[in-house]
């Protein structure tokens, strides 16, 4: 992929509308064979760029979801014990030595998606969600993997990616990540798209949505978020409510302002904001959605 | 003068060089100043970017910069008026300082190349004001609009006429040109201006 329109084509093509930063941002991961870090609010299509980036280079996605606790036995590799203790036994009365070496080799190890990513024959997409819900300290230990694109096993040496992994982070920004991290990767701030590339986002992924309805939902959509809520809904709050709208064959939104305001729950998610949007409110937001 | 080595033929690249990498690292220690995390590996990338071409595309080099040298929101939502201070010499909102931005470069203020009364009065100016449209050269309105970066289409108008006007030195007609002739000639030229930006940038003062 050489330039960014060509890009922002082929992600379009796969269902994913990206603006020209995030088109240019995806181009210099290939030529600076750079990380990329993802930050935004929830529900802003953070996740949908590393899915639709696999869809465009016809490759594997291996997700890492993070989460507090997360560890290298679940991120890098572990051994199979099992299967270990089983060929302990199987060899007993053998020399130790050779014993070892043969349980701490590849038939043994199990790989989890960070040694998988980097041994793949085709560079796949890595995706590690949500890295600031993960400790600090597998954040360092990501650092090798980032820089280097290699990873260390105590029993087996260091191991070089066969081909360098397209690796997209992303952070909802509930932790401050460390610089160490930061400097790695190239950054993008994913925002709330704009009228026009929400409707056109909405055109992409709902089939029957048309031009008309679609623009208005992202109208209305941009209204709600400019309230004063606990939780702003993000695309994929506004893609569930125009799935809704067109599964109730609504085709304007001012033909049916019940079911705008009924509907209305595919947005707003917690009780706070529901109770905050009481008929009046919806009818004052739907007037200004032309 | 070659930073690169003496060889017959690359003396206009070098030079080229020299100047672009000078301007580069002043703009990353303005950076730095104004608190990115910006260290050689950065430097590095961004001399591959402007030989790679982005020099000669500058809407899209200021949106390659911005997701090279930020590394947060921050980061994020200043790095566009530091971009225009630096290199279109344009006022921005948040204070930044421009610090040798231009004698590092041994290259006229991008200021006084919007007015021939040039003011310039030392290699470091503090740019604290709110911008206007008086600001802002409208006359160098630049071919794309798009994502209020018109002014940044218009670096190659002032590469040109910074390298022109500001060296004592023999200089190519133009920096573009010789830009996209070390970019075209070979990776191993492309190779030089890296080099040439990663040597200066080791001189800079580490934070």
């Amino acid at each position: 992929m050489k330039n960014r329109e060509e890009i922002a084509q082929r992600l379009a093509a796969c269902g994913y509308i990206a603006d020209g930063e995030l088109a240019t941002a995806i181009s210099l991961m290939q030529l600076l064979k750079r990380p990329l870090l993802l930050e935004g609010e929830a529900g802003v299509g953070k996740t949908e760029v590393a899915k639709a980036l696999a869809a465009v280079h016809a490759t594997e996605l291996i997700r890492l979801q993070c989460y507090e606790g997360l560890d290298q036995s679940a991120a890098l590799y572990e051994w199979n014990y099992q299967r270990q203790l089983l060929a302990i036994q199987a060899h007993r009365g053998k020399n130790a030595d050779a014993i070892e070496d043969q349980i701490f080799s590849e038939k043994y190890l199990l790989e989890r998606p960070l040694l998988a990513a980097i041994r793949r024959d085709k560079a796949p997409v890595l995706l590690i969600d949500e890295i600031d819900r993960a400790d600090d300290e597998f954040e360092a230990f990501l650092l090798e993997l980032l820089s280097d694109f290699q990873v260390s096993i105590p029993e087996l040496g260091t191991i070089s990616a066969t081909t360098i992994p397209h690796v997209v982070l992303t952070s909802n920004g509930t932790r401050e990540l460390s610089d160490a991290l930061r400097r790695r990767c190239l950054y993008h701030y994913v925002d709330y798209p704009d009228v026009d590339r929400e409707a056109r986002i909405i055109m992409a992924r709902i089939m029957g949505a048309g031009a008309s309805l679609s623009l208005q939902i992202a109208r209305l959509v941009e209204n709600i978020r400019k309230e004063e809520l606990r939780k702003v809904p993000g695309v994929a709050e506004t893609l569930d409510w125009a799935a809704a709208l067109v599964g109730l064959e609504v085709r304007d939104l001012h033909d049916a302002p019940e079911v705008v305001h009924e509907t209305l729950m595919c947005l707003l998610k917690t009780h706070e904001d529901r109770s905050r949007f009481k008929p009046e409110v919806t009818a004052r937001l739907l007037g200004k959605v032309a | 003068m070659s930073c690169c080595g003496t060889n017959p033929g690359y003396a206009e690249i070098d030079e080229v060089s020299r100047l672009v990498s000078a301007k580069l690292a002043a703009f990353l220690k303005t950076l730095r100043d104004n608190g990115f995390a910006v260290g050689l590996h950065e430097g590095r990338d961004a001399a591959a970017l402007m030989a790679a071409g982005y020099v000669e595309k500058p809407t899209l080099l200021r949106i390659a910069f911005k997701h090279l040298f930020s590394a947060r929101k921050s980061d994020w939502e200043k790095f566009d008026g530091l971009f225009d201070a630096f290199w279109l010499g344009r006022r921005v909102k948040s204070r930044s300082m421009t610090v040798g931005s231009t004698k590092a470069a041994n290259s006229p203020s991008l200021k006084s190349l919007q007015d021939d009364k040039s003011e310039h009065t030392g290699s470091e100016a503090a740019t604290d004001q709110i911008p206007s449209a008086d600001d802002a050269p409208e006359d160098r309105a630049g071919e794309g609009r798009m994502e209020g970066a018109s002014r940044a289409d218009n670096l190659a108008a002032i590469w040109r006429g910074a390298v022109a006007t500001g060296s004592t030195c023999a200089v190519p007609s133009t920096a573009i040109s010789a830009m996209a002739a070390c970019r075209s000639a070979s990776s191993s030229d492309s190779a030089r201006t890296s080099r040439c930006v990663s040597s200066y940038c080791s001189m800079l003062p580490a934070r």
